[in-house]
């Protein structure tokens, strides 16, 4: 008989969080390739919807996507870490709703109105015009409050259990930084210099620091659940990579400072930290060959997207970045599609996957389903892979001709710009990525219909005969 | 660096780290499964991975201190996936102990 | 076996976190007077004033900006509080139209346009678009090209009309022509400057 478990409030907080976070994973790719099409056909929706803004909301939806599923992955498993549902829940759902209607009025600002007159009127209601926290402050100001009280929910749940383990520990600890550093999001100086000095800060150390503290200690939770791995061993190496990724990833800022008018020790720091970096991220690959081989899984698609985090992380962030990082070679690759092709498969890689498996994780827990069958979701990992991979290595191609010819044999004026963007390498390039984007449009939608489905199954539970195999399910 | 030198070393130092990924991924692999040929493909990758770094340090512009410190890293590259794989194992162990 | 405890790995978290930020923060203090303006590579905002030039330096092996004579913007000496409005409002320009999702400046920002880091230096202002716009200088020739750059197309990629005020178009060139004064460690590399750009006696930033 079925036994479709009862849920933590926090936990169905999760669900909408994911459903959320897969919307705008596909409104991400939406956007991507509308921008991927104006790189060939520069004049395709050229009037309502300049190259600008659709990159926009690719790139912002990105964090989204991110953050929405960061959030939902932590209201899914921290109920099990503290055995007992979060505080502030009330305030926690009023914030979902609050997101979902800043999400949809900053969307129409940038589809409708896009731009504004040069002043800070602009700037608090229309467009920030900063890479990746373009949102208006009004907007941002939103996010700031949701963070704190999701900051709130889990450190008020910890003071009221009093009693948190070590991955609580690492996640709060951690999301100290994460909403203290969202506050370089507001800033307008005037100065570029020192303007990119701090953005960095919040791109850095978000995305190279407090995000992979964050993946890490998510899916050291999931180890647990899905391969029933010991707390001590899960904790001892949640440590070693919170160690390795700090004592590689905080000075490793270094590699964004080397063009921007800062002193000349950078290229030395930021070169040698960060091509440190992939020496951790190859201990991440033993460690998930180990797992591999030495546990018993009980969630396949889990189990597979969790293996490639790690795979991924090290091919995007390890090959892809080590290519670009020493100041020798990034004079010519930064700034190009090379650079491009590095956060594609950087951002697959470490996060993407990461969330992935935990979202498969929670519609697999909350529908109580001891096995999900079928090969839909394995179409939809194929698909994605080669989607991303192709990307990644067409961007690749293109930037290195972008690079070559415009960065190391033109000079990068405006006529080398124009030159290298027609030559055959890059136009080739550019056509390649928007077929294997195309081909990565199709897993999502096969896993998002892979998703929907198992939900739907869940919800109708009563007619499908089903086990709760996996421990810690949320049950109560 | 000349601007076909720098592509060039770019590719060679994308090599060094995949091969030492290979390496590191077909060496556990074969630990774990006790099959010889997985561990013959992981020398072959470490060779590999040895003989893209003996083209840089030789043929590359890069810097002395680049070169050493490439170096350097082939020869983490060897000990990594050994040694973390003996902590992992004797982690398991005391932590299936422990728990 | 110390190793194998989680607290041993823990101390070693806090410690290298602890380490790592404390040199971070050391090296933003020296950084950060660096980059001011004003700095030792940042130039006060009434470098707008003096002509701007990028060479090749034989001694440091890499591109440095060079600071010349006297080169007025607009026909116009700029004071200290006059330049720091005019570059204020061009950056206010720059994010309001969310400039850096196409271009990029030292770099970071998109990459659908060209970067615009020594934009001002770009010989293509008096090659192509002073003619195209009928304009003497090449801060005219900008001016008109950037309040509308859709009667001026120059290839496939089009560049939008944003509705820049003249004021704004202005300011953003000022800005351009501040940024171009940056010594950013030698790139873009090669970069080859308008050779019309005023000389005057020119030194080296260091």
């Amino acid at each position: 008989m079925t036994r479709v478990p009862s849920l933590y409030s926090s936990q169905s907080l999760a669900l909408r969080y994911f459903t959320l976070s897969v919307a705008l994973f596909g409104v991400m790719i939406v956007f991507g390739l509308i921008a991927a099409t104006k790189y060939i056909h520069p004049g395709f929706l050229a009037q309502p919807l300049p190259f600008s803004m659709a990159k926009i909301m690719h790139i912002d939806v990105l964090v989204l996507w991110l953050l929405t599923a960061f959030m939902g992955s932590l209201f899914w498993l921290l109920p099990s870490e503290f055995k007992r549902d979060l505080v502030g829940m009330r305030a926690a759902n009023v914030v979902f709703w609050l997101f979902c209607i800043t999400i949809a009025a900053v969307a129409a600002t940038f589809l409708f109105v896009q731009y504004g007159p040069g002043t800070d009127k602009t700037l608090w209601l229309v467009n920030q015009g900063r890479k990746y926290v373009e949102e208006p402050r009004w907007a941002a100001i939103v996010v700031a409050i949701g963070i704190a009280v999701f900051v709130y929910n889990i450190v008020g749940t910890a003071i009221a259990v009093k009693r948190i383990t070590g991955v609580t520990w690492v996640i709060i600890l951690n999301l100290i930084p994460l909403f203290g550093l969202y506050m370089l999001a507001f800033p307008a100086m005037t100065n570029m210099a020192v303007d990119q000095y701090w953005w960095w800060w919040l791109v850095h150390f978000w995305v190279e620091a407090t995000w992979e503290v964050l993946i890490g200690s998510i899916v050291a939770l999931v180890l647990m659940r899905v391969m029933n791995t010991s707390r001590n061993v899960v904790e001892t190496w949640l440590y070693i990579e919170v160690a390795l990724v700090l004592a590689t990833g905080v000075l490793g800022i270094g590699h964004h400072y080397f063009w921007m008018g800062a002193p000349k020790y950078w290229l030395g720091i930021g070169g040698f930290f960060s091509a440190l970096e992939p020496l951790p991220l190859l201990g991440m690959v033993i460690h998930a060959v180990y797992d591999a081989g030495e546990h018993k899984m009980t969630n396949q698609p889990a189990f597979y997207w969790t293996m490639l985090e790690a795979f991924g992380n090290f091919i995007g962030a390890g090959v892809w970045g080590f290519m670009i990082t020493l100041p020798q070679i990034n004079l010519f690759a930064h700034g190009t599609q090379w650079t491009a092709s590095h956060g594609h498969l950087a951002f697959w890689g470490a996060y993407g996957c990461g969330v992935i498996a935990v979202i498969y994780l929670a519609v697999q827990e909350a529908g109580g389903y001891a096995q999900i069958g079928g090969r839909a979701w394995k179409w939809a990992f194929g698909l994605l892979n080669v989607g991303m991979y192709g990307m990644g290595g067409s961007l690749l191609i293109a930037g290195m001709a972008q690079a070559f010819y415009e960065r190391a044999i033109g000079g990068s004026t405006f006529n080398a710009f124009v030159a290298a963007q027609q030559t055959p390498w890059f136009v080739e390039g550019i056509w390649m990525r928007w077929v294997f984007g195309l081909l990565f449009a199709a897993g999502y939608a096969i896993l998002a219909s892979n998703l929907i489905a198992i939900s739907r199954r869940s919800r109708v539970a009563a007619a499908a005969p089903a086990t709760l195999a996996v421990e810690g399910a949320g049950t109560r | 660096m000349t601007p076909m030198g720098f592509v060039v070393d770019a590719i060679g130092l994308g090599f060094f780290a995949l091969f030492g990924g290979a390496y590191g991924l077909l060496y556990a692999a074969s630990e774990l499964r006790g099959e010889r040929r997985l561990g013959y493909l992981a020398i072959a990758s470490y060779a590999a991975q040895s003989a893209v770094l003996l083209a840089v340090v030789t043929l590359s512009a890069l810097g002395p201190i680049w070169k050493v410190f490439l170096i350097g890293s082939g020869i983490a590259y060897y000990f990594i996936p050994r040694v973390t794989l003996r902590y992992l194992k004797n982690l398991h162990a005391s932590g299936e102990i422990h728990s | 076996m110390y190793t194998r405890d989680p607290i041993f790995w823990r101390a070693g978290a806090v410690s290298s976190l602890t380490v790592m930020v404390a040199i971070l923060i050391a090296l933003t203090v020296n950084t950060i007077g660096v980059i001011s303006t004003g700095g030792a590579n940042v130039p006060p905002y009434t470098v707008i004033n003096q002509a701007i030039g990028y060479v090749d330096d034989d001694s440091q092996h890499e591109y440095v900006p060079t600071i010349g004579g006297s080169d007025p913007l607009f026909g116009h000496v700029y004071d200290e509080h006059q330049a720091e409005a005019l570059i204020r409002e061009g950056k206010l320009v720059i994010q309001s139209r969310a400039c850096l999702d196409c271009h990029s400046v030292f770099g970071t920002g998109a990459y659908f346009a060209p970067d615009l880091t020594k934009a001002w230096l770009d010989p293509v202002w008096r090659q192509m678009w002073e003619p195209m716009t009928q304009t003497h200088t090449r801060a005219d020739a900008m001016v008109a090209f950037l309040m509308e750059p859709d009667k001026y197309p120059t290839w496939t990629r089009e560049m939008p009309n944003l509705h820049l005020s003249r004021d704004e178009a202005k300011a953003v060139v000022a800005y351009l022509k501040w940024t171009s004064s940056i010594n950013t460690n030698g790139f873009p590399y090669g970069f080859q400057a308008d050779p019309d750009t005023p000389k005057g006696k020119q030194a080296a930033l260091r």
